[in-house]
């Protein structure tokens, strides 16, 4: 009789299938057992038929999402949303084939690349998992079978809520809007067109916040496609977002019952603003996500956003959650001292966290005991704040069965799933072999 | 003790050297190593967040190390020694599975051996 090495501790708790969902497959996944069936959703053949109308082309107006029930089809309830997916276009020759000419035949400003930026040590990608690339080179995230596979059928997601970010916020603001506004454009052909033939994606608008009327112009453009589900603005701004000049973008969005999400998209260094200068290395610039979320979500309240706006939401994606309730017990210290210099606060500040903020899990707060980190979600007072994201497909992508296990039974449903449902209106169940 | 299960997995010289080969045996699958004649058998599965760890980079890693006038300097060591991660990047020694943070976190080892020119594998 042999013996296996090394078991120590930890190898031998996994051995016991602690860090295994009972369900899970090899990959090691929130894999359910009836996933196998669903491999293989995207079929290319089927992607040229049926796109989504574009705004304006039709005099109908009503954009209709391709396919309806097929037979064979089997009905699934959504148990896992994923609130922060990023799909990219295969090339920049994608994207810029959706810029107008003033930027797309300009010798030098078409040149600008979507990538060229990004500085990440912990792996060889420059930020993508590693196993994200299609077999062709292209862009990690472009492939619709290949995001089907990881998303769908080895992570166990249901609807993917998609975040493009290839564009990052660029020193020209009226290129920048030009550019997210071509992203928009690309987003509803293939990721809420031609790729969408299950209906398990939904999209973000993108705009330029730094140019409040050419986002509100982009809102209009597309509030009524079904598939649009919130607006997108990077953090990176002049001022917080509680000022004045950003009002139109929240009022725009509120019109339209579009939830607004704020997410990263910068790297170390001259570009990302700390309050105190500029961080040197991604080990500073990753952990410091979250702090730019506050100087936002500290503006938005004490600035009175949720008493002008009251229907709307602002998300924050991709900084955590455990930095949310501490902010809120500052906040509501201050508030029997300071009421009087902002008195048009009708509540206390934490009483607008429930019905105006939401945030997502990645990159979780990964607690070395479980109880610590849903400690910090329970003292946000509701269980409606907090909604998982994986990340997918960048490097540092957070696998929904490791955060499952981390919550409590009673915040699983919320977390995985009803928070994203209710925010986004997202339908109960999901046909899968739709086509 | 639990029994263990021998799997017999390929020639020797069918891992290249300084190269690992992943095998789909065992619960997740297992990744043999080679550095010269000396092999080592992984599990393809990180302990951290379930990624196919063995499918990540063979490499070395960054350490501080004495330069002149007593100033600390930063040196690539340990060059094909580290196995990093395809997705959040962790370092792990090869020999040992274990990450270089901290010892106690590793990747499942098992017990691999040569004989007449064959691998095999202690599952």
């Amino acid at each position: 009789m042999s013996t296996v090495t090394g078991v120590d501790a930890e190898s031998a708790e996994q051995a016991k299938g602690v860090f295994e969902r009972p369900d899970a497959a090899a990959e090691g996944a929130f894999q359910r057992p009836d996933a196998a069936a669903a491999g293989a959703l995207w079929r290319p053949d089927a992607a040229a038929e049926g796109a989504f109308q574009r705004p304006g082309a039709a005099a109908e107006g009503a954009l209709q999402r391709p396919g309806t029930a097929a037979a064979g089809a089997v009905e699934r309830e959504v148990r896992l949303v994923d609130s922060d997916v990023h799909p990219s276009p295969r090339s920049f020759a994608e994207l810029i084939e959706y810029l107008p000419d003033r930027w797309r035949k300009d010798p030098c400003l078409s040149r600008v690349e979507f990538d060229h930026s990004v500085y990440l040590p912990a792996n060889q990608t420059g930020g993508p998992r590693a196993d994200s690339f299609p077999a062709d080179g292209s862009a990690a995230g472009s492939d619709p079978e290949m995001l089907e596979r990881q998303l769908f059928v080895e992570a166990g997601v249901d609807i993917g809520i998609l975040l493009p970010v290839a564009v990052p916020g660029m020193s020209n603001p009226e290129h920048e809007a030009a550019l997210k506004s071509a992203t928009n454009s690309w987003l509803a052909d293939t990721w809420l067109g031609s790729y969408n033939r299950e209906g398990r994606y939904r999209g973000s608008i993108s705009v330029c916040a730094g140019l409040p009327e050419l986002a509100v112009q982009e809102i209009e453009r597309w509030a009524e496609h079904p598939d649009f589900v919130q607006v997108l603005i990077d953090p990176y701004l002049v001022d917080p977002l509680g000022k004045p000049q950003y009002r139109p973008i929240f009022a725009a969005a509120e019109r339209h019952g579009l939830p607004v999400a704020v997410h990263i998209n910068r790297t170390p260094g001259p570009v990302l603003l700390s309050p105190v200068g500029y961080p040197s290395y991604f080990a500073e610039f990753h952990p410091l996500y979250a702090m730019s979320y506050v100087t936002h979500f500290v503006s938005l309240i004490v600035e009175g956003a949720f008493e002008r706006f009251e229907s709307l939401k602002v998300v924050f994606v991709e900084g955590g959650v455990a930095w949310i309730a501490p902010m809120m017990w500052r906040l509501d210290n201050l508030y029997e001292e300071l009421r009087a210099e902002v008195p048009w606060l009708r509540r206390r500040p934490s009483e607008y966290v429930a019905d105006h903020v939401r945030a997502t899990t990645q990159p979780l707060e990964e607690t070395a005991k479980h109880a610590d980190l849903c400690d910090h979600i329970a003292w946000i007072g509701s269980e409606d704040v907090v909604m998982f994201s994986s990340d997918y497909p960048h490097w540092d992508f957070d696998n929904p069965g490791e955060v499952l296990r981390r919550l409590t039974p009673e915040m699983q449903e919320h977390v995985m799933a009803r928070n994203g449902i209710e925010l986004y209106g997202l339908p109960e169940t999901i046909r899968l072999g739709d086509a | 003790m639990p029994e263990t299960v021998r799997e017999r997995l390929c020639r020797s010289e069918g891992i290249p050297d300084g190269g690992v080969r992943v095998f789909p045996v065992g619960r997740f699958g297992v990744g043999i190593f080679r550095r010269g004649e000396r092999f080592t058998a992984l599990s393809n599965r990180c302990p951290h967040a379930g990624a196919r760890v063995c499918e990540g980079w063979i490499t070395g890693t960054v350490e501080l190390a004495a330069g002149e006038q007593g100033k600390q300097t930063m040196v690539w060591a340990r060059d094909g020694e580290i196995l990093r991660c395809p997705w959040h990047g962790w370092e792990f020694e090869i020999e040992s599975g274990r990450t270089l943070t901290d010892p106690s976190r590793r990747i499942k080892r098992y017990d691999v051996h040569v004989e007449e020119g064959w691998l095999y594998v202690e599952l």
